[in-house]
Parts: C-alpha cells; sequence; structure tokens
C-alpha cells in the first residue's frame, strides 16, 4: 500500500513559512531567478575581487599559549626560528676526512647564500630588499669539539659516520614555506653531485610544504574521482539530465556565493582562517544537493500522483522545504557548537559551514519553487528512456522498501537487535584516545620523514619539536640572578640524569639542551630535545613530569616561573580543551536540536528518538573510526590505512557538529513524511510504513551522494583527512542505511502511537506543522495562491 | 591550532576548484584569492666590472643604488632604520632634482649582508655586483662587512658610502684606487672622547674595557687604551664573543679587578645585557659604551633604571627639518628613533646620487655611462652641508671624513631620567 495522494485528496502546503515563501516566488519567479543570478556573480564577483583577510591570531591554549605569548612578549617574535635539520652520512668515511667536511661546509655556504625578495614603493622609488634564507647553521665543524664528543656525529651501521646540522630559517612560517624549494634545491643538487653521501633535509617547514603538497595533489586527484560519481548518481536517481542539472548547479553557486559572503565577513567583522573555502565545498555542495534531490523528487511525486505543476511545486515547498528549512535551522545550531571552541580556526570553519547552509537553504526555498515553477515537467527531459526514470520513481518497492517491510512486521526483534548493533559498535568510542599527529604519522611520500627519522634513531626526534620551557624571572628580574641561576642548573641536572648515552640508552631526554634568553635578561628559553615522537605516550608523560614534578622541585626556592610550550606540550593542553568543551558543545548542540524538532513535530518522543538515532549513527561512526585508526581493526590492508593509536583531537568534534547537522536532513525529511500521514489520520503503522517507505529510495540517493562528496577526505594521504572521511562517510551509511531503513521504523513501529505525546501544557507553542486548511483552500480556489492553480487548470483545459 | 589547518590553509583554492569546474563543465567559477608566494631571488650572471669599465644603464632602465646592511638578525631593526635614512636621502635628492637622472629612475637595491658574518657579506657584496645597473652602495653597515668586502668593491670599481662603519683603519687599508668613503666619523674620535670623559669625571683609576672579538669592538676598544694609559689609568681587557648572553664570569673579574670604569665597545643586546647584570651584581662604577649599544630600544628600554648614569658616545646627532620632514613623508615615524647615524647614512645616499647625476653620460640612445673612477673622483671632490646632518662634509685623501669630534657628528651622552643626554665638550 502507498499513501500517495489521488487526484480528489489535498496535498499539503502552503500556510507554513515555506509555503508563503515558495508562493511568493512563484508569483515572483523570473524576478526572483534574476535577483539570484545577481547574487551569485555578486558572489563570484566578491570571490575574485575580495581577498579573505586570513591574518588571525589563533591562540593555542593552557599553560603552552601562556607560555608562547610571553615568548613572543619578551622575544619581540611571533614563535622561535624555524629549524631544518640536514643529516649527512656515508658508509664509510669519518666526519674528520677532507671531503666529508668538505661537503658539509660546501652544502652550508650554498645554503647560506639563499635569497627570497621583497619589493615595495616609497613615494615613487622602487626599493627591493634581499633577504637571507638561512639566517644561521651550526655544525659539528663549529663546536670544534672532536668527533667522540660531538653531539652532531654518531657512528652509523656501516662503520661511517651520520652527523647532521641545524639550520635556522629567516622568514616565519608562510614565507619559509613559500620559498623552501630553494632550499631544497640545493639539497637536491648536492646529494645529486655526491651519490656516494646519504644527503637528505627535514623539518618542520620541509615537512610541511610536502604535506601541503600531498594534501593539494589528493584533492584533486579525489575530486576527480568523486565528482562524477556525485553526478553519475544524481543522473541515475533523478533519470533525467536536467532534474539532475540543477541541484548541481545550485551547489555550485552555494559555492560561490558562501566564499565570496566570508570574504567579505572576513573583511569587515573578522579575520578568518581560509580553510572555510573547503568547508565550504563540502557542506555548501551537500547541502545544496540534498535539498534539491528531495524538493525535486517530492514535486515529481506530486505529479505522478496527478497534482498540477504549481501545485506540486506548493505541495512540495510546504512539505518537504519545511523540513529542510527545520533541518537547516538543526544543521547551523549544531554547528554552532564549534564555537565553543573558542579558536579562530574552529570559529572560522563554523562560520563558513553555517554561511554554507544559510545560502543553501535560502536558495532552496526561494529560487527551487521559482526554478520549478519555470521548467514545470521540464524536468523530465533528457533522460528517459535511456537511463530510466530514476530512484525516486521507485518508492514503494525496491529493496528498500522491502527491508522496511521487514522491519516493521517484527519491530520489537529488529528494534533492539539494530540498536544494540550500534551501541556495540559505538562502545570503542568510550576509550577513544585523542591526540594530534606526530611526525610518524606523517605519509611515507613525505620526503622529509625520512630523515627526521633518521634523526631519531640516531640521534633525537625532540630536537625537531622539543619540550620548550620558558623561564620568566619578572619584568623587573633576571634570569642571571644566583637563584634562577641554580635553579635552571638543577632542572639540567635532573633532565642530564634522564638523558639518553651510551650507559642509559633508554634515557627519555636528548642533547643538546639549546637556550635563547631575551634582551632584558628576564626570560629565557630552553629547549630540552624529548626522544619520543610529539604525540608519543611516552613524550605526554614526559611533558606532565616536567610541568608536575621536575620543574617544581628545581624551581622551588626561587619567584621565577616556568611554563611549558611546544608541540607535546600544545597537544596536551588541546586535547585538555576539547575534554574540557566536549560536555557543553554536546548539550548545546542536542538540547537547541530538541527544542526545534520539538517545535517541528509537536511531539516529545519522536524528537528524542531522532537524536539518539543520529546520535547512534555518529556515535558508531566514531566507533568504526576507533577501531580503524587506533586499534588498526579495519580497513588496514584493504585501503592501506595506518593505526597510528590516537584519534586527532579535533576530528571528533568537527565531525560530530558536521555530520549531526547534516544528518538531521535525512531524518527530518523522513519524519516529515511520518508526520505528514499522522496529520492524514493514519495510524502509526501506516504513517510510518508509507512514510518512509515513499522516501527511501531518495535518502539513499541523496546519502550516496553526500558519501561521494565527503568521501573526497577518506582518500587522502593524511590521516587526520583520512580519519575525517572515514568517519563522515561511516555517519552517512550508517544513518542511511541502519537508521532509516532499519532501526527508524522498528522503533516507531515498537513505540506505536505513543511517538505521538504532546504534554497539554505544551500547546502554547505555535503550530507549525498543519497546512491542510490552507491547502484545501487553494485547491477549492479560496485561499492565497489560488488564482494561480486555477490559471494554470485553465491553461491545461485549452491545451 | 592543529597542523592540518595550517596545511589546508595551503591548498590553492583555484586547484580544487577549476578541476571541480572542469569535472562538471559548469561555467560558475569559483575561483578565490591566490596566496600571494614569495618571490625567490635569482641572481642574474655575473657582471663585468673593472675601475675602468665603464657601467652603462641602457634606455629606459633604472639606476640602481644598492645598500649593505644585516637586515634579517638581531641587527636587521636598526639596519631597517638606517635603510630608511637611505631612502628618505633618496627621496631628498629626487625633491630637489626631479624623480629622472637623464631620463632614468633611481631603484633602490637593499641587500642583506649579515653584519659581522664574513661569509655571508661576501656573499651579499657578489649578489650586489650581480646586478647589472648598480652604481654604488650606501653602506655597509657595519665595519667587519667593510673589512670582508672593501677589496671586492674596490677591484668591481663600485663606490661604497658607510654612514656607520667606524672602525678606524678601514680606510687605511684600503687598495688604490680607494672606492671606500664614510659619512660617519671613527673610532680614532670616539674612543680619545670617551677616555676624555673618564678622564674628566674620575681623573684616574682603573678601567676594564671589554670588546665583543668583532672588527669594530676591538679596534674601539684598542683606541681607549692609550689615552688612558697616558692618563694612569690601569687598564685590563678582556674579549668576550658577540653573542654572550651570561657575563658573570666577566663581572666577577671586574670584580675582582676593582674597576672605576667597565667600558663596553660592542653592539646590544650584548651591551644591554652586560650593564644589566653588573648593576644586579651590585657594580656601582661608572658604566662606559660606544655607539654600538646607543639605542633607545634596545638599551633604554630594555634597562629601565639600570641605565641610569651610563656614559655614551656615538649618540643621535641633532637632524635636519628637512630630513624629519621627507622622513615622515616617506612613512616614518614622527620622531625618528633614537639611534646614531640617521644623518650621516642618509647624507651618504644622497651624496652618491648626485655625483652619479653629476658624473652620467647621456649617450644617444638613451642609455647613460657611468665611469667608475669618474664617480669617485666626484665624491671625493664633495665639498657640502649635509643635508640631514646639517654638518659639512668633506673627505680627505682616505675617503675618511675631514674633521674631529662634534663636527664629524661625533655625541656623547649620559643616561639621565630614562633619556640620553648631550654631554658638552
Amino acid at each position: 500500500m502507498t499513501n500517495a495522494p489521488g487526484k480528489n485528496e489535498v496535498p499539503l502546503a502552503a500556510s507554513s513559512i515555506t509555503g508563503r515563501v515558495a508562493l511568493w516566488s512563484i508569483r515572483h519567479r523570473r524576478r526572483v531567478v534574476l535577483a539570484w543570478l545577481v547574487l551569485i556573480i555578486a558572489g563570484l564577483g566578491a570571490c575574485f575581487m575580495v581577498p579573505a583577510d586570513t591574518d588571525i591570531d589563533e591562540e593555542g591554549t593552557g599553560e603552552s599559549q601562556e607560555a608562547a605569548s610571553l615568548f613572543e612578549e619578551r622575544f619581540g617574535a611571533d614563535e622561535e626560528p624555524l629549524t631544518e635539520f640536514l643529516v649527512v652520512s656515508h658508509d664509510s668515511l669519518s666526519v674528520n676526512s677532507r671531503v666529508f667536511r668538505s661537503l658539509v661546509n660546501g652544502v652550508v655556504a650554498d645554503l647560506r647564500a639563499l635569497r627570497t625578495r621583497d619589493t615595495f614603493e616609497v613615494l615613487g622609488t622602487n626599493v627591493e630588499g634581499s633577504l637571507r634564507f638561512v639566517a644561521d647553521t651550526t655544525t659539528h665543524y663549529d663546536t670544534g669539539l672532536p668527533r667522540t664528543a660531538s653531539p652532531f656525529v654518531t657512528r652509523n651501521e656501516t662503520g661511517g659516520d651520520i652527523t647532521f646540522v641545524l639550520i635556522e630559517l629567516e622568514p616565519e612560517f608562510d614565507d619559509a614555506i613559500d620559498g623552501v624549494g630553494i632550499f631544497t634545491d640545493v639539497i637536491d643538487r648536492a646529494a645529486e653531485a655526491n651519490p656516494e653521501f646519504a644527503i637528505v633535509v627535514g623539518g618542520f617547514v620541509t615537512a610541511e610544504e610536502q604535506l601541503s603538497t600531498i594534501l593539494e595533489d589528493d584533492f584533486a586527484k579525489a575530486s576527480l574521482i568523486s565528482l562524477p560519481i556525485t553526478a553519475i548518481i544524481l543522473i541515475l536517481a533523478f533519470g533525467t539530465l536536467a532534474a539532475a542539472v540543477f541541484p548541481l548547479a545550485i551547489g555550485f553557486a552555494v559555492v560561490g556565493i558562501s566564499v565570496g559572503v566570508m570574504n567579505l565577513i572576513s573583511q569587515t567583522v573578522i579575520p578568518l582562517n581560509d580553510s572555510f573555502a573547503q568547508v565550504i565545498l563540502l557542506v555548501g555542495l551537500a547541502a545544496a544537493i540534498d535539498y534539491g534531490v528531495y524538493l525535486v523528487s517530492r514535486y515529481r511525486r506530486d505529479r505522478r500522483a496527478g497534482y498540477p505543476e504549481l501545485a506540486a511545486v506548493l505541495s512540495s515547498m510546504g512539505t518537504t522545504g519545511k523540513a529542510i528549512l527545520i533541518s537547516a535551522m538543526t544543521t547551523v545550531l549544531a554547528l554552532s557548537g564549534l564555537f565553543f571552541l573558542s579558536s579562530a580556526t574552529f570559529t572560522s570553519l563554523g562560520l563558513g559551514a553555517i554561511v554554507a547552509i544559510i545560502v543553501a537553504v535560502s536558495m532552496a526555498m526561494t529560487l527551487m519553487p521559482a526554478w520549478m515553477a519555470i521548467v514545470g515537467d521540464g524536468l523530465n527531459r533528457w533522460g528517459e528512456p535511456f537511463i530510466g526514470r530514476g530512484f525516486d520513481a521507485a518508492e514503494g518497492g525496491g529493496i528498500v522498501a522491502g527491508g522496511i517491510d521487514r522491519m516493521l512486521k517484527r519491530p520489537a526483534i529488529y528494534a533492539p537487535l539494530a540498536v544494540g548493533a550500534l551501541i556495540v559498535v559505538a562502545l570503542p568510542l568510550f576509550a577513544i584516545n585523542l591526540g594530534l599527529d606526530g611526525i610518524r604519522s606523517f605519509s611515507d611520500d613525505v620526503d622529509a620523514k625520512a630523515p627526521l627519522l633518521e634523526l631519531e634513531e640516531n640521534f633525537s626526534l625532540g630536537l625537531v619539536q622539543p619540550a620548550s620551557l620558558v623561564v620568566d624571572a619578572g619584568e623587573e628580574g633576571s634570569v642571571f640572578s644566583p637563584d634562577v641561576q641554580a635553579a635552571i642548573a638543577r632542572l639540567k641536572a635532573s633532565v642530564e640524569a634522564e638523558t639518553a648515552s651510551p650507559d642509559n640508552p633508554d634515557g627519555i631526554f636528548g642533547v643538546p639542551i639549546r637556550t635563547r634568553t631575551n634582551d632584558a635578561a628576564n626570560t629565557q628559553l630552553i629547549d630540552i630535545p624529548i626522544n619520543a615522537d610529539s604525540s608519543d605516550p611516552d613524550s605526554i608523560a614526559t611533558v606532565k613530569r616536567l610541568r608536575s614534578e621536575l620543574i617544581p622541585a628545581a624551581f622551588a626556592d626561587t619567584s621565577a616561573e616556568v611554563k611549558v610550550t611546544g608541540a607535546t606540550a600544545g597537544t596536551i593542553d588541546f586535547v585538555d580543551k576539547v575534554n574540557a568543551r566536549l560536555p557543553i558543545t554536546l548539550a548545546f548542540v542536542i538540547g537547541a536540536s530538541f527544542l526545534v524538532l520539538v517545535v517541528m513535530f509537536r511531539s516529545i518522543l519522536l524528537p528524542l528518538v531522532a537524536i539518539l538515532l543520529n546520535l547512534l549513527a555518529v556515535g558508531a561512526a566514531f566507533g568504526i573510526m576507533k577501531l580503524t585508526f587506533q586499534d588498526g581493526y579495519l580497513l588496514e590492508g584493504l585501503l592501506n590505512y595506518e593505526a597510528t593509536g590516537i584519534i586527532n583531537a579535533w576530528v571528533p568534534l568537527f565531525v560530530f557538529a558536521i555530520m549531526f547537522g547534516i544528518s538531521f536532513d535525512d531524518l527530518t525529511f523522513a519524519l516529515g513524511r511520518v508526520r505528514e500521514g499522522h496529520e492524514r489520520g493514519e495510524d502509526i503503522d501506516t504513517a510510518v510504513r508509507g512514510g518512509l517507505k515513499s522516501v527511501a529510495m531518495t535518502i539513499l540517493a541523496a546519502d550516496l551522494i553526500l558519501a561521494s562528496v565527503v568521501g573526497i577526505f577518506a582518500f587522502m594521504r593524511l590521516i587526520a583527512m583520512q580519519q575525517l572521511g572515514i568517519a563522515m562517510v561511516a555517519a552517512v551509511v550508517l544513518g542511511a542505511l541502519l537508521v532509516i531503513v532499519i532501526v527508524m521504523p522498528a522503533l516507531l513501529r515498537a513505540l506505536g502511537d505513543r511517538i505521538w505525546y504532546f504534554p497539554s501544557w505544551l500547546n502554547w507553542i505555535p503550530v507549525v506543522a498543519s497546512d491542510d486548511a490552507a491547502l484545501r483552500a487553494i485547491y477549492e480556489g479560496d485561499g492565497p495562491g489560488a488564482e494561480l492553480i486555477e490559471a494554470e487548470r485553465a491553461r491545461n483545459a485549452a491545451t | 591550532m592543529p597542523r592540518v589547518w595550517r596545511r589546508l590553509r595551503r591548498i590553492r583554492r583555484s586547484n580544487f576548484v577549476v578541476t571541480t569546474l572542469l569535472i562538471t563543465a559548469l561555467v560558475l567559477m569559483v575561483v578565490v584569492n591566490f596566496d600571494s608566494e614569495a618571490e625567490v631571488f635569482e641572481p642574474p650572471e655575473a657582471v663585468s666590472r673593472s675601475p675602468e669599465t665603464p657601467m652603462v644603464i641602457p634606455a629606459g632602465e633604472p639606476i640602481v643604488l644598492g645598500f649593505s646592511g644585516p637586515l634579517t638578525g638581531p641587527a636587521a631593526r636598526l639596519t631597517g632604520i638606517l635603510a630608511n635614512a637611505a631612502i628618505a636621502g633618496a627621496l631628498r635628492w629626487k625633491e630637489l632634482n626631479g624623480d629622472l637622472i637623464h631620463g632614468h629612475r633611481v631603484d633602490l637595491v637593499g641587500e642583506d649582508d649579515g653584519g659581522t658574518e664574513e661569509d655571508v657579506a661576501v656573499v651579499a657584496a657578489n649578489l650586489l655586483l650581480a646586478r647589472p645597473r648598480l652604481v654604488g652602495i650606501v653602506g655597509p653597515i657595519f665595519s667587519a662587512t667593510v673589512v670582508a668586502t672593501i677589496d671586492i668593491y674596490a677591484d668591481a670599481g663600485v663606490i661604497i658610502i658607510s654612514g656607520s662603519a667606524s672602525r678606524t683603519d678601514l680606510t687605511l687599508t684600503q687598495s688604490e684606487p680607494g672606492f671606500f668613503f664614510r659619512t660617519a666619523f671613527t673610532n680614532a674620535l670616539e674612543a680619545p672622547r670617551q677616555a676624555e670623559i673618564l678622564i674628566e669625571r674620575l681623573g684616574t683609576g682603573t678601567a676594564f674595557i671589554i670588546d665583543d672579538r668583532e672588527a669594530y669592538g676591538i679596534d674601539l676598544a684598542q683606541s681607549a687604551v692609550a689615552p688612558l694609559r697616558a692618563a694612569g689609568w690601569e687598564i685590563v681587557r678582556e674579549s668576550v664573543p658577540q653573542g654572550t648572553v651570561d657575563f658573570s664570569e666577566t663581572i666577577a673579574r671586574i670584580g675582582s679587578a676593582g674597576a672605576d670604569a667597565v667600558i663596553y665597545e660592542g653592539f646590544n643586546p650584548d651591551g644591554a645585557l652586560l650593564l644589566g647584570q653588573l648593576r644586579d651584581s651590585g657594580y656601582t662604577g661608572t658604566f662606559v659604551g660606544g655607539d654600538g649599544v646607543v639605542s633607545q630600544v634596545g638599551f633604554l628600554d630594555v634597562l629601565g633604571d639600570r641605565a641610569e648614569g651610563a656614559i655614551l658616545t656615538g649618540c643621535p646627532d641633532t637632524l635636519s627639518g628637512d630630513f624629519l620632514r621627507v622622513w615622515q613623508a616617506g612613512g616614518g615615524d614622527t620622531v625618528p628613533p633614537i639611534i646614531p647615524f640617521l644623518g650621516s647614512t642618509a647624507d651618504a645616499a644622497f651624496l652618491l646620487i648626485d655625483a652619479v647625476a653629476r658624473v652620467a653620460e647621456p649617450q644617444p640612445d638613451g642609455s647613460l655611462l657611468i665611469h667608475p673612477l669618474k664617480l669617485r673622483d666626484a665624491i671625493a671632490a664633495t665639498q657640502t652641508v649635509g643635508w640631514a646632518s646639517g654638518r659639512a662634509i668633506a673627505f680627505d685623501q682616505q675617503g675618511d671624513r675631514l674633521g674631529s669630534g662634534a663636527d664629524t657628528g661625533l655625541v656623547a651622552c649620559e643616561v639621565r631620567d630614562g633619556a640620553f643626554v648631550e654631554i658638552a665638550s
């Protein structure tokens, strides 16, 4: 049985805000289309003409940020000089050999000669500054120490020597990455000219530059695969090119306008991290295509049910349009949760996604009805009979509908089973180990990884990302005062007691400890290498011990304060912050979503079910992510994923905010249909069966598209991106297949009519769901928009 | 911030968007601001230069004036200010004479010479000389750089005029023909002035003289020894490498020596660190420093009360109204930073451009010929009043500025109430 309305039935439509907006848009359809064209051009113009202001002041958090701020204030620099490591080894030669010395000194000389150029104009006079790229170098030969005593030299496996050169770069991060090509060229040339030596370079800048390149390449390659798939699914879903093209076009228009809006916001309100563009591409495309698919599918369904074109447009906007609006509101609220992290980056990402959703829903509410009213059944052009009628024509039948039928037959069995399965998959979530990528998690395609691992093997990986201690003697104090110097000596002694050496190969600390003092001599920076990757549990435990034991013990008798920063300390503090903000973020997102859904569905249980199912789907997705990337159980061999033991701390919260919102598209679309059945007086079984079966294939198509968009990230070589992609794909698939097809029908059926329970003391909440009366009036020629329907009827009769 | 977002920031959005658009064959283009990338300097092929080879500026091409100083590193701020003074000199010349020299623009190129790092100085010199339209250089800022490069420039026949390199023997040792000039005073004037003040104030005693093992510091320290010894002072000498931050051992020796005065001949932050640690250790004797430590930002602001009473030579000279006006018009602060050699550097730039304008020979094809020896002779014959310093400028046969003491811009001062207060001669 289907619940498709017959010719004499009244479609639901237009007393709701979405219906009224749609009616207005239909009446002014050409002006609406024109206005959006202008907005698209303006948005694209803003993309071209208004560069984003990306000068954000990204604050870290906790003690590491306090230390970084103090460093910036006292040393007058944003960050420590960026350091690269040149690692040179030979199978048999010692560093004392003339050839070895000549090679190292020659490469260093070439590096020190590198320049970058900065040009500007002063009152019509052109001025050019030619600046050093390498600020300073330190080699074994600079130390004057014999090779056996030099921290820069060790013996390699074949009996030759391996040495490294510390290279401090002059430019700050972004400029260093832009110019690092000239730097690596020098190394490449030296390696080519001296094949008997192994010459490699690695460090934060080279690694980041290579990671950026990999990310860029991966994004392009993944787009080449993903976007055609998206287009094909759309065409298959609709069965006609005409119906498929418009949602896709709207998707790109949303991206263009949103990026333009964000550029303007960045210039006029707050500077933003320009990663918002990637998020807009992701969220904007996904949302716009989702909305387009749902609306077009609903329109065609109503047309097949025999409604006139305009009535079908109004009907789709009054029903599905309303679900979309509610879903968009929920998504925006969920994304607002990112603001609780108080991070310029997350604020930028959240804002970008929110702008994309707002633009997408605005287009769905106004441009879609206007366009559908203009095109009408032209939607069905350019397809039949070659492709077929599309997924949405299969409502009420097919595998998915069969699955729903099966679930509804034995809800008491399937509901607990499915929920139980989701809970089991989600359970690993509670043992998730949050952290941030360390060097060892870099893809092997990052050339800088090899020298860094050589550093780890032969010297100390901690040289790259040491624990940085900022010793503050006070504004008027001096780090050279006897008590502070004694404290520093005590600390160094306790560190040296645990420093790796031939007698103590497992020592956690490395050499050399490097110090810098500011001009005022009231602050000293002490870099202590830790022999572990920045995200390694040993490294984390060591920094925590520095903070809680070694430093307090050494500085107990002084007024000087010591704060620890660096990659490991930053990871610890960031994870702490995420953990601290997680409850409030979850509470806000869930609470706000619940309130919106209560208003929409006029039910207490239904929103609870929707939120519970959504949480289960996202939770299960996190479980899969944890099993894959933390434990290495899934997909490791299949997709060459590497289990690093950590989940990037920003991924779960980011995925939760995005997917919790986007998943509501499906839920509200499906539950909206169930609600329609309920408003028509159907019992819960009929409403669920008819409602869900009618939308199942559409949801499946929409989610396939969504999966193909978010799946881009799963095929990248960066582990954080892979985690992001897998979590989002899993959330989409679980949301579509398990939740919509299995859990929800069984659960709703099991709950029965109790699902509509709505306490009487909440009756003051305005009714937003009922369109029956208004549409009936339209259909009977007595309501707003009725004249349009009548005119259409007359046209149809004449032709 | 998670590093991955820094990586994401670096994806050029054009790439994926263009890819996307190609795939979908949509006309909508979403290309947003491209990241501007730092330009990497590719040095041109070496230019053949000699004192006898005329420099040719092709028609329509600009004349290039070089500036040599440590544009990065600890002295970058000082150098930046002096570079702005050189720019002010160029702006002033244009203000008086028009924007063009026989139809040719004047552009400025600053080369980062590393200050006291010899290898970097040599690289910088060669990079400057590789610029085909370079006619002369303001700088180098530091004496050590002059030592490392003076012969390179002389062999190439390229004029260098420093407004700040003060080591005495720089001009004395240059090979003929000399292409090095300076508008700065020399250590031979500065160190005796330090001694003179100490003798006036303390009569006699023990002086602990420290240099920073660099060309300028050693020369200045040695120049202070003779006049003090002549006045009966006992001298203790010490060298502490540039970049030292912990002076505790030196301070212990100062205490052992019972020094009445400590003279530090080097740069900041070392000078400020030494005085700060001296005062923290309870030392109450007189501290004397050279022009290398004179700085509002690097000395007074850093030390606060601990700077009180310090005696310094090479303090900022009075600057002309024209300089202040041009400085501000060029985007400088309302009041120029308190550092030495602003006026002498601005004068040097003006002199160089003016000499180029006088000797440049326009050719029928619009190009310019500049003979290095004629340019050198034109500068050597300078007899003028510096537009920025307001003081007479002329050079002796060695290229040193004629004059003694204050008429070369040498000013001594004492820190009183947080300010440099001039000590009358």
